[in-house]
């Protein structure tokens, strides 16, 4: 999960839930994509409404304020972008654009648009509607969603995203021309920097392509504020498979319906064969599994701490294979996630006026590597997750441009725990007689904190070299505030990533000049300048094979530093009737609030046997 | 004094009440130590940057006084703030999870009542006999039972057994039926999908709602049933000891006019502060039987509101609240000086 | 032979409390003549309120009467079930107790409570009837149109021949009906404006009126008796006065018997005829007024009627009955008033006295058998 916002607006879910969190990151695309691909066109309209029980809340679906979980799974189904991910591989494809060039200085991208898509309402997808749509997200720069990275890009966004956006301020923005018209189909791209993960970007929702049309008629564009009408109403104001027909606001439940006349996306022609997909919140786990148990829902997620009422125990555990025992329902995965728990040892923590404290137990590198061999990793997995998590190998995730399986994980190994902290007591004055007393952190409601600091309090307590880890716990506000200050000597979290590249997590993790927000470093105290530069050529690197061992090389750079200790990688898997084929995991984008199963399942070809 | 001026006054005296809560709140939310505000605004996508603007923009950077200042600026435009955990402005919020409540809290308290008032009645009258212990056994179970349980356990027998054997079941949880929601389509009125279903004339949505009503108001019921019936139960053995009681048999009244008429109206009174509080406090929204039957109301908003400290969120709920309140207690004054007249506004 | 409207044969009334039997009347024989005002008069607590309360078999858990019998209209109350008991109750026997507010309900209008006796009792759909007939008086009374007066009177008489088979009259007609009567009958109890007074809760009128409307529920169904159980104690003097004779004319008009439960003995001076004297649970004299006054048998009766004041004769001190109402739970042996009694001997306190004397003078005391020797000794 994600640290600061998410977290603890989420936690009482986990609390309730089991609180574990995984999702499907999709990485790539099952194989049953390609077993299950169906001839859209040739089949009836199956008029049963595909029912999906989602976990999380359904508020403000529109793309440039969709902070919430399942904004997603309704843009997802009902909007697209220029670029999005291969089905198979991590690779861009065009999407709604039918082919893009980047000029030589790499500053500029120009996009040719596929011909006759239409918006839901009937109007034409045009190179106008990319501009409007990418300068609305933009403009009204909601600081819940992931515009940042629009902001990071675009000429002159950056700017505006620090003024009192003002109409104003708005217009300065627009004076820029940063997306630009060129012709009817054609639309250019300007960018403040060279940046190698641009095109990513543009597959987070908030960048997926809305009818201006419909804007314009549903509360239009404020610079500053989110757009209500759209946030809290339906529009059929995309290009996906779906409309999104209804949302009843009472039920918090939304109804999609077949968009007729869908062109089709990269793979497929026709439209869809569901007439109706129905979405409803239902956060109560117990509530969901009688639903796909008894055939009231189609598609649900169940968290890890129940879903062995629906797969047998044993055989996941040890064989590591979901087997059925439930009539009629399958679980599905697992897929690795982009999310990257991690154990955060602070080296500069800091008192309430912002000074550093006077001891600093974190600070010598020895008793950070003894932290690092000290603790359970299998046994974490296993409390926590039921397996149903990997290990990492460092802060970019299996799955994202740039992982490099060929770094070791590390393993436990309380000898060496052992020997570097009784190494450490000397340097630092600490003893069996004399001990030093740490309070590790994890926020109330939070589960995997709780079991990482016990587990790993025990194991370093049981040395007994006079190094003594205490696990406590604050409420998520406090906790967020504290952390966000610099004041926690060590903490639990996790770091989710948008899309498939380590930029997600080796900025986060490495680059010390990040603000608290979104930086992790900057928090832990973890400042190495090698890590920097490093993390600043990658980011000017446009050579992919060049980028990705500037990427190995930081990610092993982090870990030789020790200043985290990386815990698990959460697997997703979703419960589907057995009678829907045709699923396929849908591209990864902005996962930050939907690494739920249901969140990011992509419904054009399903249908049902 | 005449009601409607005895109504004018207690809602002169609710904005003064509003007022009051709304600093109390605002302050206590604000002084909540090692708390930033600004956490209500950001998420880990927002670039650090942009935290002074943010500042900036929800004057987190002016003295308290000034910030409540500039909440009250936007309770005069009439929508309440923004509230970023909700999504939308406070009045939209509660426009939306107020009724989803105001129905669940009727529905329960129409359940509730119509079986701890006969049930306290009976156990007042079979005071120390079987009937009395049975009921006052199943109503003190009812009302400690855990509501998650007691929900899971209505969902499983009422909707998965009867649902796996082929029999009609109730619907475990949600407002509306996925197909009627996508086969039937009515005007939102109040948001109270009964009354809405009978103000378009949709009888399918009639019976879709009310049967997924039945479920969770029965849960709370069960649980909010007990204290009322336990008041009419001991006011109704007071009563029943009173001499005007006496009197009433002594006239030669037959038993059930002793009892359902003399007795009863007055056994009322205090049952009706009691029900008028568990209304309200019903009304505020149950945060863990909203999450079970996924009903959205004030419960889940409130919890989300605390949780993302929202500041205007929660500002926002507490004053709906605080109005419920004050207006469920001028209801209960005015119905208790129907009930009782020497009592005057 | 003399006629008995109500004959009460060694009544014994226990409440079984926590703490012990209580033996709240303990073998009581009494008898009230027909139209006959008679009084029952003894200290607080010594049941004579729970007496009122069992002939009417209103006594409350946990009191029962146990033993004994209650014969009204030839059958024994006893006996009854619920239902016939209370079709007596208003209609038969009716009862005045003793404080109108609390034994009025606060939350029902004057009308509405009198009206219930009626509705509850009488035969509504001949009520009906004369309701109507009684509203066509009133038009013909206020009546000049020839033609009117004679439409009328033929209304008048067919309603007249109706009256011997009624139609079933509707609940509205009844209650109307019901509410008309109600006013009538305050209207004989002197109370003005009965229309406005009737809309009335208790808590609006005086004592005086509560207590007018308690005796005119009591009386709206000209009850073969009526019981008043210290009706008048919270009022003042001259109210009290008031509706003393208030009663005595309604029992020349209707005729019922009354029976006065009270402490005070100048009311029973006032309005008894006959008066029987209870103390612990028993009756311990019982005699004409008349003869109870000049002529007290009792040690207790003689310390009651001494601790009178009175304005005439020669000023002396007070006189009281030393002691108290005894523990009804551990009633003393024998005479249960010989610890108080300043003639007590022996016997009083082993043996328990019988009734004595004649008829029209009983006395409960060893004083007048098996002391008599002693006493007459005493007296000289």
């Amino acid at each position: 999960m994600s640290d600061t916002k998410v977290s603890r607006r989420k936690f009482i879910k986990y609390a309730a839930g089991g609180a574990i969190i995984v999702g499907v990151a999709g990485v790539g695309l099952y194989e049953a994509w390609q077993n299950g691909l169906l001839g859209a066109t040739t089949k009836p309209v199956d008029t049963t409404p595909f029912v999906i029980d989602a976990w999380t809340s359904i508020r403000q679906v529109d793309p440039p304020s969709d902070n919430n979980n399942n904004a997603p799974i309704i843009l997802n189904q009902t909007y697209e972008p220029l670029v999005w991910f291969d089905k198979d591989k991590f690779t861009l494809i065009p999407w709604l654009a039918e082919s893009w060039k980047a000029s030589s200085d790499s500053l500029t991208y120009t996009f040719t648009l596929r011909k006759g898509i239409k918006f839901h309402d009937g109007t034409d997808l045009n190179a106008q509607a990319v501009k409007s749509s990418l300068d609305r997200t933009v403009l009204i720069n909601d600081p819940q969603s992931a515009v940042s990275y629009l902001n990071n890009s675009l000429k002159g966004a950056n700017a505006y995203s620090t003024t009192k956006m003002t109409d104003a301020d708005a217009q300065a923005y627009l004076s820029n021309n940063s997306v630009e018209v060129v012709d009817a189909n054609t639309v250019a791209i300007h960018l403040a920097a060279v940046n190698p993960v641009f095109l990513d970007y543009l597959t987070v929702t908030d960048c997926f392509i809305v009818s201006p049309d419909w804007v314009q008629k549903n509360g239009g564009v404020t610079p500053g504020k989110p757009n209500t009408v759209m946030a809290q109403q339906a529009h059929k104001a995309g290009t996906g498979p779906f409309i999104f027909d209804s949302w009843d606001a009472q039920g918090q439940t939304a109804v999609l319906a077949r968009n007729p006349n869908y062109w089709g996306s990269p793979y497929n022609t026709g439209p869809p064969t569901l007439g109706k997909v129905v979405i409803r919140e239902l956060p109560d786990t117990n509530t969901r599994l009688l639903n796909i148990k008894s055939g009231a829902s189609d598609l649900t997620y169940i968290p890890p701490d129940s879903i062995f009422q629906l797969v047998d125990k044993d055989t996941w555990l040890n064989q590591g294979q979901l087997k059925s025992i439930a009539s009629g329902v399958q679980v599905n995965g697992t897929y690795p996630t982009l999310s990257v728990r991690y154990f955060a040892l602070n080296q500069n923590v800091l008192d309430a006026s912002g000074n550093p404290k006077p001891v600093q137990p974190f600070k010598n590198i020895k008793v950070r590597q003894a932290m690092a061999y000290a603790f359970d990793y299998a046994g974490y997995l296993k409390a926590t997750y039921n397996n149903f998590a990997l290990q990492p190998n460092g802060c970019v995730a299996k799955g994202e441009f740039g992982y490099d399986a060929s770094i070791p994980a590390p393993v436990q190994n309380l000898d060496m725990a052992k020997q570097l902290l009784l190494s450490a007591g000397q340097d630092m004055g600490f003893s069996q007689s004399n001990p030093l007393n740490v309070t590790v952190w994890y926020f109330v409601g939070s589960a995997n904190g709780k079991n990482a600091t016990t587990i790993l309090a025990s194991a370093v307590n049981a040395l007994n070299t006079g190094f003594v880890l205490t696990p406590n716990s604050m409420p998520a506000g406090a906790f967020f505030t504290a952390n966000g200050n610099g004041q926690l000597e060590a903490w639990v979290l996790g770091w989710p990533g948008n899309f498939t590249d380590a930029s997600e997590h080796v900025g986060p993790f490495g680059d010390f000049r990040r603000g608290a927000g979104t930086g992790i470093a900057i928090r832990a105290g973890y400042n190495n300048p090698n890590v920097i530069s490093l993390i600043d050529q990658q980011a000017a690197e446009t050579d992919s094979t060049k980028r990705a061992n500037i990427i190995s090389q930081i990610v092993k750079a982090i870990n030789n530093d020790y200043a985290y200790i990386f815990l698990d990688q959460p697997s997703g898997y979703f419960t589907i009737k057995n009678n829907v084929q045709g699923w396929s995991v849908n591209i990864p984008t902005n996962i930050v609030w939907s690494n739920f199963t249901a969140g990011i399942v992509y419904l054009y070809p399903v249908g049902r046997k | 004094m005449k009601l409607s001026s005895f109504i004018l006054r207690r809602l002169i005296l609710l904005v003064f009440v509003l007022f009051g809560v709304a600093v109390l709140v605002f302050l206590l939310t604000r002084a909540a130590p090692g708390i930033d505000p600004i956490f209500a605004y950001v998420t880990p996508n927002t670039p650090s940057s942009a935290y002074p603007v943010i500042r900036e923009q929800h004057h987190l950077n002016d003295p308290l006084y000034v910030q409540i200042w500039y909440w009250f600026w936007d309770v005069l435009h009439g929508d309440l703030g923004y509230s970023p955990s909700a999504g939308m402005p406070v009045s939209m919020a509660a426009a939306i999870f107020f009724p989803a409540t105001a129905e669940l809290t009727i529905a329960a308290t129409i359940i509730s009542l119509s079986v701890a008032i006969p049930l306290g009645i009976l156990s007042a009258l079979k005071s120390n006999k079987w009937q009395d212990h049975a009921t006052r056994l199943f109503v003190m179970t009812s009302s400690s039972m855990a509501v998650f349980w007691l929900g899971l356990m209505l969902q499983f027998v009422f909707f998965y057994l009867l649902r796996v054997n082929g029999l009609p079941s109730l619907p475990p949880a949600g407002r509306i039926s996925p197909d009627v929601l996508v086969s039937q389509s009515i005007t939102h009125y109040t948001g109270l999908n009964v009354l809405d279903s009978v103000l378009n004339g949709n009888l399918p949505y009639l019976v879709d709602s009310l049967s997924h009503l039945v479920l969770p108001a029965t849960t709370l019921a069960l649980v909010s049933m007990g204290l009322t019936a336990r008041i009419m139960r001991s006011s109704m053995l007071e009563v029943l000891g009173q001499d005007y009681i006496t009197m009433a048999r002594g006239k030669g009244l037959p038993e059930r006019v002793v009892i359902y008429k003399h007795a009863f109206k007055n056994a009322m009174l205090p049952t009706t502060t009691v029900v008028g509080l568990s209304f309200a406090s019903l009304l505020s929204g149950a945060v863990l039987t909203e999450k079970i039957f996924a009903w959205n109301g004030m419960g889940s908003w409130a919890a989300n509101a605390a949780l993302a400290n929202d500041t205007v969120g929660i500002i926002g709920f507490t004053l709906v609240t605080a109005t419920i309140f004050v207006c469920v207690n001028l209801v209960v004054d005015i119905v208790y000086a129907i009930l009782d007249p020497r009592i005057s506004y | 032979m003399e006629e008995y409207v109500l004959s009460v044969q060694d009544l014994k009334t226990k409440f079984f409390t926590r703490h012990g039997v209580v033996n709240a009347l303990d073998g009581v024989n009494l008898t009230i003549r027909k139209g006959e005002i008679m009084g029952v008069v003894g200290e607080t607590g010594c049941g004579k309120s729970v007496l009122a309360l069992s002939i009417m078999g209103l006594v409350k858990y946990p009191g029962k009467v146990v033993e004994g019998s209650v014969v009204f209209r030839g059958r024994d109350l006893t006996k009854l079930d619920p239902d016939e008991m209370r079709k007596i109750r208003g209609s038969g026997i009716a009862m005045v107790f003793q404080d109108p507010l609390t034994f009025l309900n606060p939350v029902f209008t004057i009308g509405d409570q009198l009206s219930e006796v009626f509705l509850f009792h009488a035969e509504m759909d001949r009520k009906v009837v004369e309701y109507r007939i009684a509203k066509a008086k009133e038009s013909l009374a206020e009546s000049t149109n020839d033609g009117q007066r004679d439409q009328l009177i033929e209304e008048i008489n067919t309603l007249e021949r109706a009256k011997e088979a009624p139609a079933k009259a509707s609940s509205k007609e009844a209650r109307k009906a019901a509410w008309y009567f109600s006013t009538e009958m305050m209207r004989l109890l002197e109370i003005s404006d009965p229309e406005r007074v009737a809309k009335f809760y208790p808590h609006e009128l005086s004592g005086g009126m509560r207590q007018r409307i308690m005796i005119a529920m009591a009386l709206a169904l000209e009850p073969d008796l009526l019981i008043a159980d210290e009706a008048t104690t919270a009022l003042d003097v001259t109210t009290q006065a008031q509706i003393l004779q208030l009663l005595k004319e309604l029992r020349s008009r209707i005729n019922s018997a009354i029976l006065i439960i009270t402490h005070d003995l100048g009311i029973v001076a006032q309005t008894c005829e006959r008066v029987a004297v209870m103390y612990a649970g028993k009756i311990v004299e019982f005699t004409q007024t008349r003869e109870l006054f000049s002529n007290p048998k009792h040690p207790y009766t003689q310390g009651l009627l001494s601790s009178v004041p009175r304005m005439s004769g020669p000023e002396a001190d007070l006189e009281w009955i030393p002691g108290s109402v005894p523990d009804m739970i551990n009633l003393p042996s024998g005479c249960t008033f010989h610890p108080r009694c300043p003639f007590a001997q022996k016997l009083c306190e082993q043996e328990a006295p019988e009734m004595l004397g004649e008829t029209s003078h009983l006395v409960r005391c060893h004083l007048y058998g098996k002391l008599q020797a002693g006493r007459q000794a005493y007296e000289k």
